[in-house]
C-alpha cells in the first residue's frame, strides 16, 4: 500500500455520517432564520445609503434612545416600535411620520441621509408578501 | 495514518459543501440599495452578476437626469429653456427634447390634462412646502394665462417658450422617465429581475428569480402609509399612482392636493381619490396617472381605454369608496380591503 491512500469501508461509513450531520445543521439553520423570520420585525437604519444597524423591535423591552450624525439625529424605541424623535432637518418629515412597527413602514430624513425601514414578515400568516407599494 | 485521512476527507466536505452552499446564496440573494434622488426615496432590488454595477450606473444617470431636468437644478436644461420664456431659443440635449416631445404627445391626447407648463401654477400654490397658501383668484387667472402646452415649440434641437413667465415643471413625467432609463441600464447589465421604486413610482423588470410576478400594493388613499386596498401582480410594467393624499394641505377643512388642473388652476376635483396606472412605459404611465386623475372617471376611463399605444391600463378609486379596473387588469388584480371601507366594482 504505502502511501497511497484507499477507501476503505470504515470512510464510507464516515462521509455518511458527516454528509448527515451537514445536512442536518444547514436544514436546522434555514428553519430557524425562517421561522425567526416570520416572527420578527427589524428595524434597518441606513446613512448614506449603508446600513449603519439592525435592531430586533420584538426584543426591545424599554424605552431607548439612539444618537446619529453627531447627535443631530435622535431615534426613539419603544417595545415593536421605533420612530424618528429629533432631528435637526427643517421639515420634520421623518418625525412627523410617527412611529414604524410593521413590515414596510419606513421614514426618512433626506437632509441627514438617514432612513429607518422595517423587515420581516407579517405575523398575520394569511398575508402573502407584498414586493413594493404604490403610492 | 488512518487518524489524518479521516480528518483529510473531513475537511474537504465541510469546504466543497460550504463553497457550494455559499455560491447558491449569492445567487438566489438580490442587491438591495436604497438612495436619495429627484427629490425622492429610490429603491432598487437587482438579481444578477452585474447587480452592483447596474445599480450604480441607474444612480449615476439619475444624478445627472436631476441636474438637467428639474426645476430645482440652476443651470440645468429645463431652468435655461425657462430663464428664456419669451426671450430667445434655446438648444437643448437629445434626451431633453425626445421627452418634452413625449410630454406634448400626452398633453394632447389628454387635451391638456396633463401640461408641462403648468410651472406657474405650482410656483403660485407651493403644495408640498411649509409657505402653502390658498392664492387670490387674481393670481390664479394670471398664472393661468400662462399655462398652455401650445406654447412650448420644439423644432430641431432647439426650444423655445412663447411668453416671458411661462415654466416648464416636469415634475408629473421626469420620476417616470428615470425609472424608464433604469430599465435600459438593466438591459445593457443583462439584468433579467429587477424591483425599482422611485418614490412610489414602480418598475418592475422582468419578473422574479423564480419566474412570479411581482406583488405590488396599492395604497388604500385614506389609510396609514402602507396599508392597500388591492394587489396587481405584474411582469415587465411599470405602475404608478397619483392620488390626493400624497401631497396636499387641509384649511377650513378643504384638501387642497398637489394634482392642479391646467384648466382651472385649482386641485382637481372630479371624484376620485387616485387613479393608478399599469402600463409599459414608465414615462407614460407617469404622466397619464396624472392627466387621468386630473380628467375624473368618465373621461380618464376614455383615455386609457383609447390610448394609442402600449395599452395601458388602470384603478380607479372613486370618493365614494368604489373602486373601477379597466379591463385588462380584471385577471391580475387582487381586491383586497382591511380597511372594509371599499366596494369593488366588477362591472362596469
Amino acid at each position: 500500500m504505502g502511501n497511497i491512500i484507499m477507501w476503505k469501508k470504515g470512510d464510507l461509513f464516515v462521509v455518511i455520517a458527516i454528509l448527515m450531520i451537514f445536512v442536518a445543521a444547514i436544514s436546522g439553520v434555514y428553519l430557524g432564520k425562517h421561522l425567526t423570520k416570520e416572527q420578527a420585525k427589524v428595524a434597518v437604519i441606513t446613512y448614506q445609503n449603508q446600513e449603519i444597524r439592525t435592531i430586533a423591535l420584538d426584543l426591545i423591552t424599554k424605552e431607548e434612545y439612539l444618537y446619529l450624525n453627531n447627535k443631530q439625529i435622535t431615534i426613539q424605541l419603544k417595545p415593536g416600535k421605533i420612530r424618528f424623535r429629533h432631528a435637526n432637518c427643517p421639515e420634520k418629515f421623518c418625525i412627523n411620520t410617527g412611529w414604524l412597527a410593521n413590515v414596510g413602514d419606513f421614514a426618512a430624513c433626506l437632509p441627514n441621509q438617514t432612513a429607518i425601514r422595517i423587515e420581516g414578515y407579517q405575523k398575520t400568516n394569511n398575508k402573502e408578501q407584498l414586493d413594493g407599494m404604490a403610492y | 495514518m488512518k487518524k489524518l485521512r479521516l480528518l483529510g476527507i473531513t475537511l474537504f466536505l465541510l469546504a466543497s459543501s460550504f463553497w457550494f452552499s455559499a455560491c447558491s446564496l449569492y445567487q438566489k440573494k438580490p442587491l438591495e440599495v436604497t438612495n436619495f434622488a429627484m427629490g425622492t426615496i429610490i429603491s432598487q432590488k437587482i438579481y444578477g452578476a452585474q447587480a452592483k454595477a447596474a445599480s450604480e450606473a441607474v444612480l449615476r444617470k439619475i444624478k445627472k437626469l436631476e441636474a438637467k431636468l428639474t426645476i430645482n437644478a440652476p443651470g440645468g436644461e429645463i431652468n435655461q429653456l425657462n430663464n428664456n420664456a419669451g426671450l430667445k431659443i434655446v438648444t437643448l440635449s437629445k434626451e431633453t427634447i425626445s421627452l418634452l416631445k413625449k410630454a406634448t404627445q400626452i398633453s394632447k391626447l389628454s387635451e391638456g390634462a396633463f401640461d408641462i407648463t403648468v410651472g406657474p401654477l405650482v410656483k403660485l400654490w407651493k403644495i408640498g412646502s411649509n409657505d402653502f397658501r390658498i392664492p387670490s383668484k387674481q393670481a390664479i387667472a394670471t398664472a393661468l394665462k400662462l399655462v398652455s402646452y401650445q406654447d412650448l415649440q420644439i423644432t430641431g434641437q432647439t426650444a423655445r417658450l412663447a411668453e416671458q413667465g411661462q415654466l416648464v415643471d416636469l415634475g408629473g413625467i421626469a420620476k417616470g422617465y428615470a425609472g424608464e432609463v433604469a430599465t435600459t441600464i438593466f438591459q445593457e447589465y443583462q439584468i433579467k429581475s429587477a424591483f425599482v421604486n422611485l418614490g412610489g413610482n414602480v418598475v418592475a423588470v422582468g419578473s422574479k428569480p423564480d419566474g412570479k410576478a411581482w406583488r405590488i400594493g396599492i395604497q388604500n388613499p385614506r389609510g396609514p402609509k402602507g396599508s392597500y386596498i388591492g394587489i396587481v401582480a405584474v411582469k415587465n410594467k411599470s405602475v404608478v399612482t397619483s392620488g390626493d393624499y400624497e401631497r396636499f394641505f387641509e384649511k377650513n377643512g378643504q384638501r387642497y392636493h398637489h394634482l392642479l388642473d391646467p384648466h382651472t388652476g385649482v386641485p382637481a376635483k372630479t371624484g376620485l381619490l387616485s387613479v393608478t396606472i399599469v402600463a409599459n412605459s414608465p414615462t407614460v404611465a407617469d404622466a397619464l396617472s396624472t392627466a387621468v386623475f386630473i380628467l375624473g372617471l368618465e373621461k380618464g376611463w376614455q383615455l386609457v381605454t383609447n390610448y394609442p399605444e402600449l395599452s395601458p391600463e388602470a384603478i380607479f378609486i372613486t370618493t365614494d369608496k368604489k373602486i373601477y379596473v379597466t379591463s385588462g387588469l380584471k385577471k391580475t388584480f387582487i381586491f383586497q380591503d382591511e380597511s372594509g371601507q371599499y366596494h369593488y366594482v366588477e362591472k362596469r
